[in-house]
């Protein structure tokens, strides 16, 4: 099937993990793509080891419904995941997409300021405990319940989700690995990162910021199954809402001062996104996509934090996670509010139009609805 | 070790284009191709 694709690129092959090792000590790779099920050494334990030694090469995993705990074991070494079946023209997509997600990413504003910022945050220390958890050979909800619980205001916060809306009819948590059950390891990991960037910020800000995190995380999962996507873009969705706005955080807490000067702008009238650009010479938007990228997150959560407020930047051809989070985020109900945001005024309706979506927007504007409604208020 | 190096294709750029993106396909059962 990728016969197509050879006029393009320079094809390699290569049948098993060792094979693909081999190849890339000798030689420069740009992008792999690895099934997930081998005999020998599966896709997800090559691409740990690739991202180990050849970080520079873009990691893609091909994967069918049943590899989900593969998956999850994965992520941090994966940039993209492609569902089977998967033809030439959607692989074609992901590599166009992946390259140009890191051309973006190297824009000279961006390079500029991440080289004169000194101290990026590095991934938080249970996030990193969890994902050697899940790489063992026999990964434990207690044991993850266990590195959780050492911190409190974790702890609180997967309780406090754990037993609010939808999932607190059935039941009632207690305990961190209960909760864990209930809400999936994916939310668990993707709420580490939220608090992990929240600390440092402004305390009077931190509940707004993190019930706006929230909101939009909720929001962007249900208009990802109002769509009917599988659970891992369902879940990316939500990770990619909960994190969308963490460059802000980055600015807050690495650039106060020229955080000052963007919400005076602001405060004058100047775009949020202008205000940002003549400040810091890019904008929040890729500045936390940077981040997330550095951190090893896949690459269309990525590309939705990288292109929220202007999806028609991407080349995105259909719904993705930035499709649920542009339109998350432009919700009367969750838009940001501060003096250091210009709230949405809405779904960028001709990008919507030219992926031919824009039909969809009620529905899943209901859907959104619904599960904000659903949602207790989450405190900070 | 039975790596296949396919042929590159016939040139259809000029000779002074960017070069080549390399992208390698890992599959034990070489379903891909």
């Amino acid at each position: 099937m990728l016969r197509p694709l050879r006029n393009e690129w320079e094809v390699l092959t290569a049948h098993g993990g060792e094979e693909a090792l081999a190849i890339l000590a000798q030689r420069h790779v740009d992008v792999l793509v690895s099934d997930m099920r081998m005999p020998g050494m599966s896709g997800a334990d090559l691409l740990d080891r690739v991202s180990k030694q050849h970080p520079g090469t873009i990691r893609m995993i091909l994967s069918g419904q049943a590899d989900r705990e593969s998956l999850l074991r994965s992520i941090g070494s994966t940039h993209r995941y492609l569902s089977k079946p998967c033809d030439a023209t959607q692989i074609r997509t992901a590599i166009q997409q992946a390259q140009d997600l890191r051309r973006y990413l190297l824009s000279p504003g961006l390079t500029d300021l991440v080289a004169r910022v000194e101290d990026l945050p590095s991934l938080p220390e249970p996030y990193v405990r969890i994902q050697q958890e899940l790489q063992r050979d026999d990964p434990n909800l207690e044991r993850i319940g266990d590195i959780a619980a050492q911190d409190l205001g974790l702890v609180a916060k997967l309780l406090q989700l754990a037993n609010s809306g939808r999932t607190a009819r059935y039941r009632s948590v207690a305990r961190p690995h209960e909760a864990i059950e209930l809400l999936g390891i994916d939310t668990v990991r993707t709420l580490i990162l939220a608090q992990h960037l929240l600390r440092g910020t402004d305390e009077a800000r931190v509940g707004d910021l993190w019930q706006h995190s929230m909101l939009c995380g909720t929001a962007a999962r249900a208009i990802a199954r109002a769509e009917g996507a599988d659970a891992l873009t369902a879940d990316c969705a939500f990770s990619a809402g909960v994190l969308h706005d963490c460059g802000l955080l980055l600015e807050a807490v690495l650039l106060p001062a020229e955080q000052a000067h963007i919400v005076e702008a602001i405060a004058h009238g100047t775009d949020d996104l202008a205000a940002e650009r003549a400040a810091i010479g890019t904008t929040h938007q890729e500045l936390g996509a940077y981040l997330l990228g550095l951190w090893g997150l896949p690459d269309p959560l990525v590309e939705a934090v990288a292109h929220h407020h202007t999806p028609q930047r991407s080349t995105a051809t259909g719904f993705c996670p930035l499709t649920a989070v542009h339109v998350a985020a432009s919700l009367p109900g969750v838009t940001m509010r501060g003096p250091e945001h210009t709230p949405m005024a809405g779904p960028d309706v001709a990008w919507l139009e030219r992926l031919g979506l824009t039909t969809r927007l009620p529905l899943w504007t209901e859907a959104a609805t619904q599960a904000l409604t659903e949602l207790a208020p989450q405190g900070g | 070790m039975s790596t296949t190096l396919l042929p590159p294709a016939p040139a259809a750029t000029p000779a002074a284009a960017a070069p080549r993106l390399v992208v390698l396909f890992v599959d034990d059962e070489q379903r891909l191709l």
